[in-house]
């Protein structure tokens, strides 16, 4: 099993391979995030793929390998939400319904991940990005501080309020 | 379903990973590496250095335990009194300060922490920016650009800091002080130059300093302030990440704490503009928390969190707060090291004051409990601290109110908490003798409390804005401004002139909100904020006029709406926003959020009771978004982390732009051009 800071000054050094070891190591819940965020596989491929372009190409100011990842989820979240953004003006939980509706695969899921898409839905997109980082990614609340740039503390009172919300709206 | 938190999130996260299914093929590691194969790679002079624009403050405090203060009525609580007998606070002697991190690290090391000697990160990159959608302005005329407006004077008239309290500056990115612009260098971020921008058509640079990466440390210029002949530069250190050393100090401790990082000042003289000199360099544990500057005199606050270190000699050392002066190593004196009994936490609160124009030793003093957001006048010293308090079924969320005097050197004197949250330094207000702070308690309802200068409870006002969340507030004189938002935006005016019985007088309720409120002459308000219908909020851009002249009917007058996916720094950063000092006019820079490239400075004007025009100032460069707007004279410019751009104020020509940055950066579709 080779170090990851060794891989990490290859993939620096332009080697795409070591890189590729990394991206793996987190490939399952970059997509995830993604597909929770944006609420539909396709753009979800779209933003991971964007994402780890950037990465790549800015990898140079990753500093160590523990960064990596975090790194590598606010390239993925800055790119998600400029891909939200950037849909026909609703407010996001239409978005969200909308296309969850049309997502294929929406028959098959479970009753209970429906209703968590809906009541994800139903968050401000940088809450939902708080949620998504907490629960999907594991991270702390000082490594969300450093993702999204608002302090651990404030962080730490969305998370509440924002997983408060959303027990009431899976409670209903 | 889960009847805690951790279970919640548990159970969030099972169903979540059962709903996704396989990674999807495009996705592989073979597929992404075959992606990123062969793209150039941004290359950086020296150690890796943050590529992504601003320095954002790196405010991270640890709060690590409960703080075991419930929630109770009245809804102030004073937390340490500083009395002679029965003192909850300990400024004795290191020995005590050091047994109380002995004691505090055996009781943290067992609390639920990720890992331990997990190896702080330290990159930066700009603040995530709130996801407000961008516009391209409509609905207001363009100024057509012949068209002119200034009647020009004699001295000309230069943008300034916009400033929470008069006569105390507030350190920026960008200073102006009518001849020159001072820019911190966005992208390099350890550099800064002197502008000369005599000839508008020939931007010039006079100076640039690279400060001095040695072996060991990090260094980033972070904000300045210019005052007189001196310029100060705030940095922030950090040492350069040798894991191997990193995990023999720090093994066994469960969290890093600030390890190792520093704030620090570089003042220098700069009588001659081309060759700024070192004079004297100060530095103080911890990561930047604000700064300000009244006259010559300079305070600084860093939260300084002690690392728990294993070994206890060492932390013996970690847990006294040092400062450096030119180079020297000081320890905190013991006395004015305030150890709160009732805080179990990590972090301090370091101040640090000093002369800037004289040679004497600084005045430091300590507290435990690191800080959010601060209000300072030119007496006091008001540390807000966000207290979050989580247990199986009630959150909540408080603000602790720390006072120093800063008469004598920072001494500090009183203390208390209060419920909610503060959004920022503007909550907060000191005003003839009292102390106004407003809070929001989670969606729930707002709260305006008055408080006398020892912060025992005077007055106040709950029920504010009942299932909303405040968004913008103003203190001004008597009177506050407070602005709450769920669907639709009340404006509150709220009468303090009985500081025993705050109240609100009048109430404006219209769609959207105002993120930021701007006092605008006597009787009117400009509110920067993000428009809506009954819905909600729509995301546009809105730039709003208030008239406030009756507070009892406070109005909107006159508004501009942008249209598709634009963002203001000047929503949340008041540092962004640009008054003209001259005439009535303010200016704001806009970005785009989406593809769009839309990035300029946009000037609105002011006649009786509408804003009528607006002009834009677009530079060429677009690799980095405008962080600030200036202006000397007839000629305003735009700054951003790789370029200032000079335009004719009345045409909006474009007269030259300068670039700062030795890289450029370009999007992802173009190849990345290496200027060595």
């Amino acid at each position: 099993m080779v170090d990851a800071k060794v891989l990490l000054k290859c993939a620096q050094s332009g080697n795409a391979d070591s890189f590729g070891v990394l991206y793996s190591m987190y490939a399952k819940e970059l997509y995830l995030y993604a597909y929770k965020f944006l609420g539909n596989k396709e753009d979800a491929e779209d933003a991971v793929q964007q994402a780890s372009l950037q990465v790549y190409k800015s990898i140079a100011c990753v500093k160590n390998a523990d960064s990596f990842k975090a790194y590598y989820f606010r390239a993925l979240s800055n790119t998600a939400k400029s891909m939200l953004a950037k849909r026909t003006l609703h407010t996001v939980g239409e978005e969200e319904l909308e296309n969850a509706e049309a997502d294929e695969h929406t028959e098959n899921q479970a009753i209970n991940s429906s209703l968590i898409e809906g009541a994800l839905a139903q968050l401000k997109p940088e809450d939902k990005e708080i949620v998504l980082l907490s629960v999907l990614s594991g991270f702390s609340s000082g490594e969300i501080a450093k993702i999204t740039g608002y302090t651990s503390s404030t962080v730490r009172s969305k998370l509440a309020r924002a997983l408060k919300k959303l027990r009431q709206e899976l409670e209903k | 379903m889960a009847d805690n938190n951790k279970d919640f999130k548990e159970y969030l996260h099972d169903e979540m990973l059962k709903d996704a299914g396989e990674l999807p093929v495009s996705l592989s590691q073979q597929n992404i590496t075959d992606l990123v194969n062969g793209t150039p790679q941004t290359k950086k002079k020296g150690i890796a250095k943050k590529v992504i624009s601003i320095a954002a403050s790196f405010a991270i405090i640890f709060v690590a335990a409960i703080i075991g203060i419930k929630l109770y009525k009245p809804q102030v609580k004073p937390i340490a009194p500083v009395e002679k007998s029965d003192s909850k606070v300990y400024t004795s002697n290191y020995a005590e300060i050091q047994s109380f991190f002995k004691s505090l690290k055996s009781q943290m090391r067992y609390e639920a922490f990720s890992d331990s000697a997990n190896i702080n990160f330290f990159f930066g990159g700009s603040r995530s920016k709130d996801s407000i959608i961008e516009y391209n302005a409509a609905g207001i005329a363009e100024a057509p650009t012949s068209q002119s407006t200034t009647q020009s004077t004699a001295t000309a008239s230069h943008s300034k800091t916009d400033l929470q309290v008069e006569g105390v500056d507030e350190a920026d990115i960008v200073k102006n002080d009518g001849k020159y612009l001072y820019v911190i260098n966005g992208t390099s971020q350890n550099s800064f130059i002197i502008a000369d921008p005599s000839d508008p058509k020939n931007i010039k640079i006079a100076s640039e300093i690279e400060l001095d990466m040695s072996n060991d440390y990090n260094i980033y210029a972070h904000e300045m302030f210019v005052n007189g002949d001196l310029l100060i530069v705030i940095t922030e250190i950090y040492p350069r990440t040798n894991i191997d050393e990193y995990r023999r100090v720090y093994t066994g401790c469960y969290y890093m704490g600030s390890s190792g990082e520093k704030l620090g000042v570089l003042i220098y003289d700069i009588k001659d503009r081309t060759k700024p000199v070192l004079k004297n360099s100060y530095e103080l544990d911890g990561s930047y928390v604000t700064a300000r500057m009244t006259d010559a005199k300079l305070l600084l606050i860093s939260n300084y969190c002690v690392p728990l270190l294993e070994d206890d000699k060492e932390l013996e050392k970690a847990c006294i707060p040092s400062y450096w002066v030119n180079g020297k190593q000081y320890s905190m004196p013991a006395e004015k090291i305030n150890i709160i009994k009732d805080n179990k936490d990590d972090t301090y609160t370091l101040v640090m004051q000093l002369d800037t124009d004289s040679d004497n030793e600084p005045e430091t003093a300590a507290i435990l409990g690191g800080t959010n957001d601060v209000y300072c006048n030119k007496t006091d010293l008001y540390l807000a601290r966000t207290e979050y308090e989580e247990n199986s079924e009630k959150y909540s969320v408080s603000t602790g109110i720390y006072r120093f005097s800063l008469v004598d050197g920072a001494q500090y004197k009183s203390s208390c908490q209060i419920k909610g949250d503060i959004l920022n330094q503007f909550s907060m207000d000191e005003y003839n003798g009292y102390f106004r702070i407003a809070t929001s308690d989670f969606n729930e309802e707002s709260y305006i409390t008055v408080l006398d200068k020892e912060l025992n409870l005077v007055g106040q006002l709950s029920g504010i804005g009942k299932g909303e969340d405040i968004y913008a507030v103003r203190f001004m004189g008597d009177t506050a401004y407070v602005v709450t938002f769920y669907q639709t935006d009340p404006l509150f005016v709220i009468d303090l002139s009985n500081p025993e019985a705050p109240e609100i007088v009048g109430e404006l309720k219209i769609p959207g909100f105002s993120n930021m409120l701007y006092p605008y002459g006597e009787n009117k308000l400009i509110g920067i904020g993000v428009d809506g219908d009954e819905k909600g909020s729509n995301g546009k851009l809105k730039v709003s006029l208030f008239d406030i002249s009756d507070r009892k009917n406070p109005k909107e007058i006159s508004k501009a709406i942008f249209g598709e996916a634009n963002y203001s720094e000047a929503q949340y950063n008041h540092k962004a926003f640009m008054y003209f000092s001259d005439t009535d006019e303010f200016a704001i820079p806009v970005v785009s959020y989406g593809y769009d490239t839309s990035n300029y400075l946009c000037s609105f004007r002011i006649e009786g009771d509408k804003i009528t025009q607006y002009k834009k100032y677009e530079p060429e460069s677009k690799f980095s978004d405008i962080q600030r707007g200036a202006y000397i004279g007839d000629t305003v410019f735009t700054v951003s982390d790789n370029a200032i751009t000079a335009f004719d104020r009345l045409s909006t020509q474009l007269l030259s732009e300068i670039t700062l940055s030795d890289i450029t950066f370009v999007d992802t579709t173009e190849p990345v051009i290496v200027i060595n």
